[in-house]
């Protein structure tokens, strides 16, 4: 038997929960996007008022101030986001415990052992959008399919407030003729990549042989491949958020930094960083340094520590190190993130008899539990006083 | 067809924000503002995210005659409707705090 799939994706999110929260908002071009000053000047999200007006997410604040004059700025309120999301997850909760997060506002939902409840898929579609929108003031767009894939690509054909149903049988009339690029997983390069093999549309890629994409692509050609002949059997998976592979920060600074300027930020990302894998109890190995320099060139460079770690100090340090190697310090940053991946859960820790290893843990452990009740911001490194830190780091 | 059998396809696209991540995988029984209200013949959960302004670190449980002073009799009505331990966390989500004081 054929699973029953949802996926349900707001439209223009973020602007979507200010118009629900002011009136006034509604019907009028409403911008969410980054603070200029502080070098964040992208279109996060434009309401479809201001679509209308060629702003889409992306472009850059000037631009769309110049494309839309009389359009709305906001800067965006992630804690509210945050809070519409739970809502929306919950009312999909009360339809199937199948529920799986994709991002702040998509998800998939598995209704196959919930027809006899609700009705058929394309009904629990309509009832899910009718109390989204009642409940919340959003709208959503829902696509209906056998598997994930499907559902996501259902979901994107018709936007805003769509409900489209893609059956396999509907695909090859429905996806084959589409542009390779709109098929989920196929980016920029990958595009280019496929246009020198002639393939253009999806239709194409699912008739090209497996065996010649396996070899140019590896495994993702093979992935590509299915997904053109729609086929995907991964499952709807609530849990899968409790699987963390890498937690990392990264910011982009409100000037260029040069030389030894950046240390500073490293080391308030790490402690970010460090704060976050202890709090998800993890140990990571792999540190990683990304940084970007004012041409938006980048650079992304990591290294494997001899042992887990989840102390800023040893995350700094391979950061330091990894920095010094590979970027010039008369080279401007204009980006810079931190990350520590290869996570495994700490409940097994080595303790050590020399040092002052112990000594630190207990001080970040202490600084955590300060944190834990007074807020982010309660307690940090002097260094940090300093000009040129982040004082915006310690909020995040 | 491995690939497919496992969840790989969306992991690797599936942007989250790491305060949202919290929010999706906690219940409503990891946060500081879900609370045993105590009665004269049952102990229920309730949430008293609302009213967290009344209290300066917020009780693991509190007699039900206390709290109606509090909040009155309409408020007590919103506390407890938001009692289920397993509902997942809202947008108000704040994680307990350890049980020793600091």
């Amino acid at each position: 038997m054929d699973r029953a799939i949802l996926l349900a994706d707001m439209n223009a999110f973020f602007a979507s929960v200010h118009q629900a929260l002011d009136p006034e908002l509604r019907g009028k071009p409403v911008i969410v996007a980054g603070d200029p000053g502080k070098r964040h000047g992208i279109v996060l999200t434009a309401s479809y008022e201001a679509k209308k007006k060629g702003v889409k997410t992306g472009t850059v604040v000037w631009d769309a101030r110049q494309r839309c004059p009389d359009g709305i700025f906001i800067k965006p309120q992630y804690d509210l986001y945050v809070d519409f999301s739970s809502r929306i997850l919950n009312i999909m909760n009360d339809f199937t415990p199948l529920v799986e997060p994709f991002s702040i506002d998509e998800a998939f939902m598995d209704v196959t052992g919930s027809q006899k409840l609700f009705g058929s898929p394309v009904e629990i579609a309509k009832q899910l959008k009718e109390r989204i929108r009642r409940e919340t003031g959003i709208t959503c767009s829902v696509g209906v399919g056998p598997n994930k894939l499907l559902a996501k690509m259902a979901a994107d054909l018709q936007k805003p407030d769509g409900l489209t149903v893609m059956s396999r049988k509907e695909m090859p009339i429905l996806l084959w003729p589409l542009p390779v690029r709109k098929l989920f997983g196929v980016g920029h390069r990958y595009e280019q990549h496929l246009h020198k093999l002639n393939i253009h549309t999806i239709g194409d890629l699912a008739k090209y042989p497996v065996s010649i994409l396996k070899k140019k692509f590896g495994l993702n050609g093979e992935t590509l491949w299915l997904s053109a002949n729609g086929i995907d059997s991964s499952p709807v998976d609530p849990d899968s958020l409790n699987q963390v592979k890498s937690i990392g920060q990264q910011i982009t600074l409100p000037r260029d930094y040069r030389g030894n300027e950046i240390n500073v930020i490293i080391l308030e990302l790490s402690d970010l960083v460090a704060y976050r894998v202890r709090a998800g109890e993890y140990l990571g190995k792999t540190v990683s340094l990304s940084l970007k320099d004012t041409n938006f060139c980048w650079l992304s460079r990591m290294r494997t520590l001899r042992k887990p770690t989840n102390l800023a100090a040893d995350i700094s340090a391979a950061a330091f190190d990894l920095l010094q190697k590979h970027w010039s310090p008369r080279k401007p940053v204009r980006l810079v993130g931190v990350t520590l991946a290869n996570l495994f859960p700490s409940k097994v820790e080595q303790t050590e008899l020399f040092g002052n290893r112990e000594k630190i843990r207990g001080i970040e452990k202490a600084c955590d539990q300060v944190r834990e009740r007074y807020g982010k911001a309660a307690v940090f490194r002097a260094v940090s006083l300093k000009e040129g830190c982040l004082e915006h780091v310690r909020h995040l | 067809m491995s690939i497919y059998n496992n969840n790989k396809l969306w992991e690797s696209h599936r942007v989250i924000l790491p305060e949202f991540r919290e929010k999706v995988i906690c219940k409503c029984r990891d946060c500081r503002y879900h609370i045993l209200i105590q009665g004269k013949e049952e102990v229920r959960w309730g949430c008293i995210e609302r009213y967290k302004e009344l209290w300066s670190r917020h009780p693991e449980r509190i007699p039900v005659l206390v709290l109606l002073k509090l909040v009155g009799e309409e408020g007590l009505y919103k506390i407890l409707g938001k009692g289920d331990p397993a509902a997942r966390a809202c947008g108000h989500f704040m994680r307990k705090l350890p049980p020793k004081n600091i």
